[in-house]
């Protein structure tokens, strides 16, 4: 809204020069974070209180070996903090004439309200949603997504080449991917959903990584955007007339809106690190894994996600391996629980420990997945 | 372990290919669980022999509700057949150590807390402790197995089991155990040392020494508050000169979570 009122209103006359930082979207996007870092600080209190006193935590989550009295009655939802203060951030921070932000608030208002009905079943009746229907719910989003992407008219890539082409870190040239990248993409999406869900299991251990793909995910936003950065970093090139040219993208609106994102989920850290005093419940973990997700499909950065969120894949594999191969095909279980901060957990580990260990992986992950920058 | 591994892919694969007659009897078979009751017996067989996992585990918990021997020696074979998958012999374990005791169980038990995957060892230790907790030849197999065992679960299990034998020589691999990296096992291993205490006056001292120092050692903020929390418990029980049954201190012990009828 501020750079769409400073376009319409702004006059070279007037005396209030720095009005000029809202073209810019660097101060957008760091704008974004701050507001929506502010807003999550001070509203989540406000709604942990109302949540409490409405009774809406968990009875199920705890499992009995290591419920601990001291974690029960942490209300859940706070998800529904993040998802709008994020949306408030990007509504104020973002050029509203780009579909792309349409379609990361809807994404997002989309899963946080099934995330919201998952809770609130949880809360009523100890039983959230069934497995079926909240796949209903990604798949739903993952082929909105995936339409927007592949369909001409709606596409923000003009190219066709480039449009079915699918990118990898550290090789410039793409794979003609074809039809396959359907599939492909419906699959990405539905795994980004359901991969921040499994992880958010202990306090905090969920927003940190977050922070760092979503962080990761802006600065490719910001670095797609920019002609001079994407011929410097050879991002994207195709032969056009004899000569290699580099593809930008229109995507300075997703690094404003990936800065409010981490914004949002850095101020629900404030009040969600250990031991905390609310946690994002499936409304805030579906929502941000979709997010991210779609976050990632804009740029073409799908590999890029999965390296930078390898934490998420860590603990959606072991997850997986677990359900599906382990008990699905071989009756047994590979790990003592899982996914993998559980099976951390009960191996006596304290949390905060299993917690910051996994921050720090992520970390890590992030700057291997920044290096791929350069390293082409 | 290789035909084990084939034979799962086997089944799987015919699953996929049967899923609408698999699904079918799998509801017969939960159904008949449900109910109470176990069926024919040749019908109990076939489901028994089923080439899908799933309905096997289902005849097992089907067998585990017939009395007599018969039941008892179905359940110790399936306990060690090793060509059969780890959650169904982990039930075979568990359901016998929710039957009347028979030294047939006990003997088949202490087999299984040698078995190599690590939700039978758990379960067969579980069971030690409510079936046969106070012959030497279990205490023997469970000393043998809290010098080897590495798998947290089964530790907690092992000190469980070991403070229920009421065996003064207990306390040297409880000792062992209450020095595991993991606060869980600590934590079991303290109830069951002052279970031990409790059983042996002779050994309060020395307990008391242990469970002082384990309660600096512990590690991680969860662990802390929770061992505290069981600490006091104990130190009050300690400090009282009447010391309470024994069956009271195991109260504190945490159970395992889900019943395994429901796995």
């Amino acid at each position: 809204m501020f750079p769409w009122l400073y376009d319409t209103l702004f006059r070279a006359e007037w005396p209030w020069s720095m009005l000029r930082l809202f073209r810019y979207p660097f101060f957008c996007a760091m704008a974004a974070a701050l507001t929506a870092f502010l807003l999550c600080v001070l509203a989540t209190p406000f709604f942990a209180r109302a949540f409490r006193r409405g009774g809406f935590w968990e009875r199920t989550r705890h499992f009995s070996l290591l419920a601990v009295p001291a974690k029960r009655h942490v209300p859940t939802m706070g998800g529904a903090v993040i998802v709008g203060v994020a949306i408030a951030s990007i509504l104020l921070w973002c050029r509203l004439g780009d579909p792309q932000v349409w379609l990361l608030c809807g994404v997002a208002a989309f899963l946080a309200a099934v995330g919201c009905a998952d809770d609130l079943r949880k809360i009523a009746r100890g039983r959230g949603l069934s497995r079926g229907v909240k796949y209903a719910a990604a798949f739903a989003v993952a082929g909105a997504v995936t339409t927007f992407v592949c369909v001409p008219a709606l596409s923000p890539f003009q190219n066709a080449e480039f449009r079915w082409a699918f990118y990898i870190p550290c090789v410039k040239e793409g794979f003609a991917a074809g039809a396959l990248l359907v599939p492909f993409l419906i699959l990405f999406l539905v795994y980004a959903v359901n991969a921040v869900n499994i992880t958010d299991g202990m306090d905090g251990l969920a927003a940190v990584p977050v922070i760092f793909t979503g962080a990761v995910l802006g600065v490719m936003a910001y670095v797609l955007a920019e002609p001079e950065y994407v011929s410097y970093l050879l991002f994207f090139p195709s032969r056009v007339g004899g000569q290699t040219v580099y593809q930008t993208l229109p995507s300075m609106n997703i690094a404003v809106a990936a800065a409010a994102l981490c914004g949002a989920m850095a101020g629900f850290l404030w009040h969600n690190a250990y031991p905390a005093t609310v946690i994002m419940g499936d409304t805030g973990s579906l929502a941000v894994g979709g997010v991210l997700g779609t976050i990632a499909v804009l740029l073409k950065q799908e590999a890029l996600f999965l390296l930078a969120g390898g934490v998420f894949l860590l603990e959606t594999a072991a997850s997986w391996a677990q359900d599906a191969v382990g008990l699905g095909i071989f009756g047994r279980r590979f790990f003592s629980r899982a996914p993998l901060h559980d099976a951390l957990l009960l191996k006596g580990t304290g949390e905060s420990k299993v917690t910051i260990r996994l921050w720090l992986l992520s970390a890590l992950l992030a700057v291997l997945a920044l290096i791929t920058l350069k390293v082409r | 372990m290789g035909s084990l591994f084939w034979r799962c892919i086997r089944e799987y694969l015919w699953r996929a290919a049967h899923a609408r007659s698999a699904a079918r009897v799998l509801a017969e078979a939960e159904a008949a669980l449900a109910a109470g009751a176990p069926g024919r017996p040749e019908r109990l067989a076939e489901l028994r022999a089923y080439p899908w996992w799933e309905v096997r585990n289902a005849a097992l918990k089907l067998t585990a509700l017939e009395t007599g021997g018969s039941a008892d020696a179905l359940l110790c074979g399936l306990l060690h057949d090793r060509t059969d998958v780890g959650i169904v012999r982990r039930n075979a374990a568990a359901a016998l150590g929710a039957r009347p005791a028979s030294p047939a169980s006990a003997a088949a038990l202490r087999r299984g807390a040698a078995d190599p995957y690590w939700e039978v060892r758990r379960e067969a230790v579980w069971a030690l402790a409510r079936v046969d907790p106070r012959s030497e030849a279990t205490f023997d197999a469970l000393r043998a197995a809290a010098r080897r065992e590495r798998a947290s679960q089964v530790r907690m299990a092992l000190a469980r089991a070991l403070g229920a034998t009421g065996n003064p020589e207990a306390l040297e691999p409880l000792e062992l155990l209450s020095t595991a990296a993991s606060w869980l096992v600590r934590l079991q291993s303290a109830v069951a040392l002052a279970e031990l205490a409790a059983a042996v006056p002779a050994h309060r001292e020395r307990v008391r020494a242990v469970l002082a120092r384990m309660e600096r050692s512990s590690e991680g903020l969860t662990g802390r508050m929770v061992l505290a929390d069981r600490m006091a418990v104990l130190d009050a029980l300690l400090d009282t000169e009447r010391w309470p049954a024994a069956g009271a201190v195991a109260s504190l012990y945490f159970s395992p979570g889900t019943p395994w009828t429901r796995q």
